[in-house]
């Protein structure tokens, strides 16, 4: 386990004390479909999963074909491709969530 | 890496796959050196060299194992010796078989986490 030298602890540092005084508020975006907020983060966590997921498919039909070199290459494929589906749908459940009791909120 | 577990296990699992294969290739080719054609080149032990993924680099945990060479061997095969050697070969496949399970249990907690 690498210890951060303390220089580099000192940048985070000045990093994390910088951002909030920008002159902009912290982007809560994705309203506006730009910036790097949760829609663009479920997108890349999408894509992720569809490749994850093309990587499984495809080597299922080589297993199928009798072109499969190792066995655990499929099953590890497959597993990571569940995974990666469960972990997309719990950050989709929790999201959700999150929705409903903003919306559930009395002003 | 999400999956780091699970991914230097597979490579484990080649690993030793490829192992069982070679010690497989000598079994079957035991008694070939006593059959031998005159003038055929013998039949030699073939010898799997593993060796550990370059982790210098990536300044943090290493990503596994890959067959570095497959060497070849003494002319003589030892059959206990060949069979001590498939055990150790079946052995080392199930442990990395217990990773990637353990890995996808440990994952699958992870995301009960909240709930």
């Amino acid at each position: 386990m690498a210890i951060a030298p303390i220089g580099s602890a000192s940048a985070l540092g000045n990093a994390f004390a910088v951002a909030p005084t920008a002159s902009q508020p912290p982007a809560v975006s994705g309203a506006d479909g730009s910036g790097n907020g949760f829609g663009d983060m479920v997108g890349k966590a999408i894509n992720s999963l569809q490749s994850t997921q093309a990587n499984a498919d495809n080597l299922a039909t080589q297993a199928a074909t009798g072109q499969l070199q190792d066995v655990q290459q499929y099953m590890v494929a497959s597993t990571e491709a569940s995974l990666s589906t469960q972990l997309t749908v719990a950050v989709r459940n929790k999201a959700v969530d999150a929705f409903n009791e903003i919306m559930r909120m009395s002003v | 890496m999400i999956f780091g577990a699970i991914d230097t296990a597979s490579s484990g699992l080649s690993v030793y796959r490829t192992w069982m294969d070679a010690v497989s290739n000598n079994i079957a080719n035991a008694d070939t050196n006593h059959t031998l054609p005159a003038g055929a080149t013998p039949f030699q032990e073939q010898l799997v060299e593993a060796q550990a993924n370059d982790y210098s680099q990536s300044g943090g945990v290493g990503t596994g194992v890959h067959v570095a060479a497959i060497a070849a061997g003494d002319t003589e095969i030892d059959l206990g010796d060949q069979m001590s050697k498939m055990i150790m070969a079946q052995r080392g496949y199930e442990a990395n078989l217990a990773v990637v399970d353990r890995a996808k249990d440990a994952y699958q907690q992870a995301l009960t986490l909240g709930k």
